[in-house]
């Protein structure tokens, strides 16, 4: 599973355990709109933060860049800062 | 003509020069420097920067020896400074990222036509931009929602009229601050109206909350963008999270964003449960007490920054216990309730979380030590 199903999946989970299980294109807004909640942004950021290693305390955390499946890939793709040097 | 003028201010040039002017230049500054130098601690902890400077602020105007016009002109710019906080800390992170719009343009999203409170409504430039309509079949239905909105705001206002005129006139149940304020004095009202009292406090400022709320989302729904409620059906909160969420939906977000979401991602991060309570917490406690103080920070002119901060420490004491409450409950329902029937799901659970907010209501309108006696006289009835 390439990145950006593994996080489709992810998303579609989230969704399905509000109840909600009205198809998305990928470039849907989730946040924003209303269908996640804050409280949902959460999980993203945990689920970024464990899998692919996301640091958002570097980075500085933005709703609007995990708003879509799309912002999340972006996301993910952007290249990480390097570790700093013991 | 002259005298409307002078009365609604800001006739004289001096006025300008001394508040408005350097207002609009702090302001321009400060969006400036966030999107000069988003990686700086001005892009990146813009609240951080925005409490120094309102610190740096109370300061000048409690302790400078200035008089006259001066020592007006210094409240009135640091008043005016406190009412476009929240503003300028959703502008100045917008502008620290690179989609952000320049300072002018977040200057259009300041205290928008629609109105507002302290609180953004909506939330910054990012979010406007993100549910603006994109084309006019958008903007028609958003304009229709907005109607719709308006028309449900406007039999809100007939039900809260006769709602007061049923209780207050008709059953002559008194307000809770009544009732508190009797008990303080040494008589209180008879034990049913006090218990009473502070259920329908909670229903007419559910009842007002969403009056206002809906009259400014409309206007922001007619004017083209899709902006959610600030107040959706909270009597149907089946946790006390989630009444916290339909109850104040903007300063939730508000706290969310400028609380939550910082202490988030930086503490606690090797203990999920610890990390999510302990972050809710500052947002619904620190935040909380933070956002209303700076509200309040005016009063230091009559009654010295101490006095001031100090009389907060009732509302920092109920603001605990909201926050204790909304973070337990958040841990424990960390996935949404499941079903267990219509009785417990819509009359029990709801009213259970009202029962809470009744509860944490007295604390808002005492100190603790009232309260406690109060809840006391509640239980026993004398």
């Amino acid at each position: 599973m390439n990145e950006r199903n593994e996080i489709r999946a992810f998303v579609e989970e989230l969704l399905r355990r509000k109840g909600d299980t009205a198809p998305f294109a990928d470039s849907d807004s989730l946040i924003l709109t209303g269908r996640l909640e804050s409280i949902d942004a959460v999980d993203i950021v945990m689920f970024l933060e464990n899998r692919f290693a996301v640091d958002f305390a570097d980075l500085g955390f933005d709703q609007t860049e995990i708003d879509s499946v799309d912002l999340i890939a972006a996301l993910v793709d952007r290249p990480k800062p390097a570790p700093a040097k013991k | 003509m002259v005298a409307a003028h002078a009365a609604a201010g800001f006739a004289r040039i001096p006025e300008f020069l001394g508040i408005v002017l350097p207002f609009l230049l702090l302001c321009g500054a400060l969006m400036w420097l966030s999107a000069k130098y988003p990686k700086s601690v001005v892009g990146r902890r813009p609240l951080l920067v925005l409490m120094a400077i309102c610190a740096a602020l109370l300061t000048i105007a409690c302790y400078a020896p200035l008089i006259g016009f001066a020592r007006f002109a210094m409240w009135a710019f640091f008043d005016t400074f406190c009412l476009y906080l929240w503003f300028l800390a959703y502008a100045m992170s917008d502008c620290a990222t690179a989609h952000g719009d320049g300072p002018l343009l977040q200057a259009g999203t300041l205290r928008p036509f629609w109105g507002s409170t302290s609180v953004p409504f909506p939330k910054g430039a990012s979010h406007w931009r993100t549910i603006e309509a994109k084309n006019p079949e958008d903007l028609a239905v958003n304009m229709v929602k907005g109607v719709k909105l308006i028309a449900w705001c406007l039999l809100l206002s007939f039900v809260n009229t006769y709602y007061t005129r049923l209780v207050h006139e008709r059953l002559s149940i008194p307000a809770a601050s009544d009732c508190i304020h009797a008990f303080q004095l040494g008589h209180p009202l008879a034990w049913h109206l006090n218990w009473l009292s502070w259920p329908d406090d909670l229903m007419l400022e559910l009842l007002s909350i969403s009056i206002w709320g809906h009259t400014f989302i409309a206007t922001c729904r007619m004017a083209g963008f899709r902006a959610l409620r600030n107040t959706y059906a909270p009597l149907s909160s089946r946790t006390i999270a989630e009444y916290w969420n339909r109850y104040y939906f903007y300063f939730k977000e508000l706290l969310v964003d400028m609380f939550f979401y910082p202490t988030f991602v930086r503490c606690f991060k090797k203990s999920p449960r610890l990390r999510l309570f302990f972050a809710t917490f500052v947002a619904a406690s620190v935040g909380n007490t933070l956002f209303h103080l700076t509200k309040a920070l005016h009063s230091a002119v009559s009654f010295g920054i101490f006095n001031t901060i100090r009389g907060f420490q009732p509302y920092f004491f109920y603001s605990v216990l909201l926050a204790l409450g909304i973070g337990l409950s958040q841990l424990r329902h960390r996935r949404p309730p499941q079903p267990r029937g219509w009785f417990r799901d819509r009359i029990v659970a709801p009213a259970c979380v009202l029962g809470f907010y009744c509860f944490v209501h007295v604390f808002e309108m005492s100190s603790p030590l009232t309260g406690l006696r109060y809840l006391a006289f509640l239980l026993r009835g004398r």
